[in-house]
């Protein structure tokens, strides 16, 4: 029990002090903005215009989701670190992955508050054109959410040893290449000239967290599953959960040996 | 945390098991380039329960490194340290502690009193004690009217050092650690603040502290460690590193260059600082034969003094490095000036 405390502890005081800030604040205006824009086409058919709305407002909010966690998420633990703020709270009887846990569970918070309200924004748009409520679009939603938790454990794991630029930029590569995840697989099983080629996309495909299998966009605009299968949810949210650890534990393991 | 009497082994150990015990400890920063710093080299020592121990020394002596090894913030490259017996960095060692940080640096968007209680909170302090000590903390680092409800973005640089000083003290801690407290402070923030020191001695915490100035620490220490490159040049009672005075001391103003020119062809050795000359001996027929002098050249007496020599001179004696000089003599000009 006196282990979680300080986890809980340091996971709020880092939402509110990311709530008290300038940065999430723009963010979600822009990002609200951006959605109401992408949303308010008016298309020819309810088809059409059902499909149109549910591809673009669940891009959005992925992609959306994830700038936000990168942009709040990169000065987590770098900027305690600069501005000092980090020294009386370590001085306490606070361990260092007590600390490391904290700032995932704080990203992993202003994840929520993001998707949330965007969520809730998306829907009521829906609502307004299509006069319908999906519960498909809900374990979409759920899964962006999954995909958004592993970037933060990501963002956490690099911010322990990396320069905040360094963070930004690999962190933005992970996730491009995650959601390309298919196309990896492709060159190197079928279209790869030689057998170094092959090697290096099959393992990268497999070292890089595949956020492209947790996007379920595909399955109900394109294909139009009525509803989803347990298999398509559970196994790419076991690997989400077994990259994320290995993540968060990689970042506990680091910061813990690391001069301050 | 104080050990009972109802358990006579355990307040036996208490009393024994110094509070800090560092055992040749080194430390060195390794750079790029394969440069390294050694910032502390085989430094040993003991705090006693209830002593007020001081380490002092000039910028880049090693003081901030020795603190922060002790709350595990650094890691040490050789040699052991231990905190009321046990290794740092363990919740129930932190527990016992409280730290101030040098230049402390708080969360801007919490308020005086959120901040204190983040850090209570931190540390376990039940709730129904917290927000009584929150109050007394404020009241007594002078935040409680403006502060407690004012969000740290607009401290003051003094106000950040006493928020900083509140915090420390929320666990209501065995040991303080104190970096450079009186930081950042106005004269009154000092003496605020050494009288804080003399309060939580007289209550019977342990307390390590350090400073550049001597002279800052002198009134609370009761054993000093010089501290010059990472190496201990003395350690001891304030007492035996300041022996009693034998110097006489005349503090004179008005001197012409060439009244300054006769004083020293008349043996003495003036220091001249701008228009301010000091001119010491160790007999007192001296200091009035130079009186004289300064009065037949147009000068005017400020003051004959027995000054204690300070810590400062003592260490300066101790060392008589060119660039200890230099350090401490820029100190004490810059200290003067600002007492002015
Ligand atoms: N993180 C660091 N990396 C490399 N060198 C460092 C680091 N921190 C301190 N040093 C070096 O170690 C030496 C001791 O520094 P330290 O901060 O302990 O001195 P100090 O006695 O606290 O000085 P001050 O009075 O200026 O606070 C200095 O030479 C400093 O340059
Ligand atoms: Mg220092």
């Amino acid at each position: 029990m006196s282990n979680i405390r300080p986890i809980f502890l340091i996971a709020g005081n880092t939402i509110t002090g990311t709530l008290r800030g300038v940065v999430l604040n723009v963010l979600l205006v822009l990002a609200a903005l951006m959605i109401v824009a992408s949303l308010s086409t008016s298309a020819l058919d309810l088809t059409a215009a059902r499909q149109m709305l549910v591809d673009s407002g669940l891009a959005s909010i992925t992609v959306l989701g994830a700038l936000i966690a990168i942009l709040t998420g990169f000065t987590m633990i770098p900027g305690e670190i600069e501005s000092r703020t980090l020294y009386p709270v370590l001085s306490k009887p606070v361990r260092r992955w007590q600390f490391v846990l904290g700032k995932f569970f704080g990203a992993a918070g202003i994840n929520a508050i993001t998707v949330a309200l965007l969520a809730v924004l998306f829907f009521t748009l829906y609502f307004i054109k299509i006069r319908d409520f999906d519960i498909r679009l809900l374990a979409a939603i759920g899964m962006i959410y999954g995909m958004l938790l592993v970037l933060s454990a990501i963002i956490i794991f690099l911010s322990t040893f990396m320069s905040w630029i360094g963070t930004i930029i690999v962190s933005s590569v992970i996730w491009f290449i995650g959601n390309y995840s298919q196309f990896l697989y492709d060159l190197g099983n079928y279209h790869s000239v030689n057998e170094t080629s092959k090697l290096i996309f099959q393992t990268s495909q497999k070292l890089f967290p595949n956020f492209q299998a947790m996007d379920l966009r595909y399955d109900i605009v394109q294909l139009g599953v009525p509803a989803f299968e347990a298999q398509r949810i559970l196994v790419p949210l076991g690997s989400a959960v077994i990259y994320l650890l290995i993540a968060l534990l990689l970042a506990m393991l680091i910061f813990s040996y690391r001069e301050l | 945390m104080v050990a009972t009497a109802s358990d006579p082994v355990a307040a036996h150990t208490a009393a024994v098991t110094p509070v800090v015990d560092i055992r040749n400890l080194s430390k060195t920063y390794k750079l790029v380039l394969g440069k390294e710093i050694q910032a502390v080299v085989d430094l040993s020592l003991e705090i006693k329960q209830g002593e007020t121990f001081a380490i002092v020394g000039p910028n880049g002596s090693g003081k901030t490194t020795t603190m922060k090894m002790l709350l595990s913030l650094l890691f040490p490259t050789e040699g052991e340290l231990l905190l009321f017996g046990r290794p740092p960095g363990h919740p129930e060692v932190q527990s016992r502690i409280g730290y101030l940080p040098e230049a402390p640096y708080f969360y801007e968007y919490l308020n005086g009193r959120e901040l204190l209680e983040y850090y209570g909170k931190l540390c376990g302090v039940p709730s129904s004690v917290l927000t009584k000590r929150i109050e007394d903390l404020l009241q007594m680092v002078d935040l409680l009217e403006r502060g407690a409800d004012m969000p740290v973005r607009f401290y003051s640089r003094g106000m950040r050092q006493r928020i900083g000083i509140a915090q420390a003290m929320i666990n209501n801690p065995d040991l303080l650690i104190l970096d450079e407290p009186t930081n950042g402070l106005d004269p009154i923030g000092t003496v605020q603040v050494r009288q804080f020191i003399l309060e939580q001695k007289k209550q019977g915490r342990t307390i390590l502290l350090c400073s550049h100035l001597l002279s800052e620490v002198e009134a609370v220490a009761d054993r000093v460690a010089i501290l010059h490159r990472g190496k201990v040049l003395a350690i001891g009672p304030v007492e035996e590193l300041v022996p009693e005075s034998h110097q006489w001391e005349l503090v004179a103003t008005g001197l012409s260059r060439e009244a300054i020119a006769t004083i020293k062809a008349a043996g003495f050795s003036p220091d001249v600082h701008g228009d301010v000359a000091t001119i010491t001996s160790e007999s007192q027929d001296d200091i009035y034969h130079a009186l004289g002098l300064v009065r037949d050249n147009g000068g005017q007496m400020v003051a004959i003094n027995r000054p204690q020599p300070t810590l400062e001179q003592q260490f300066l004696k101790a060392v008589g490095e060119d660039d200890l000089r230099r350090t401490v003599g820029s100190l004490q000009r810059s200290a003067q000036k600002k007492n002015k």
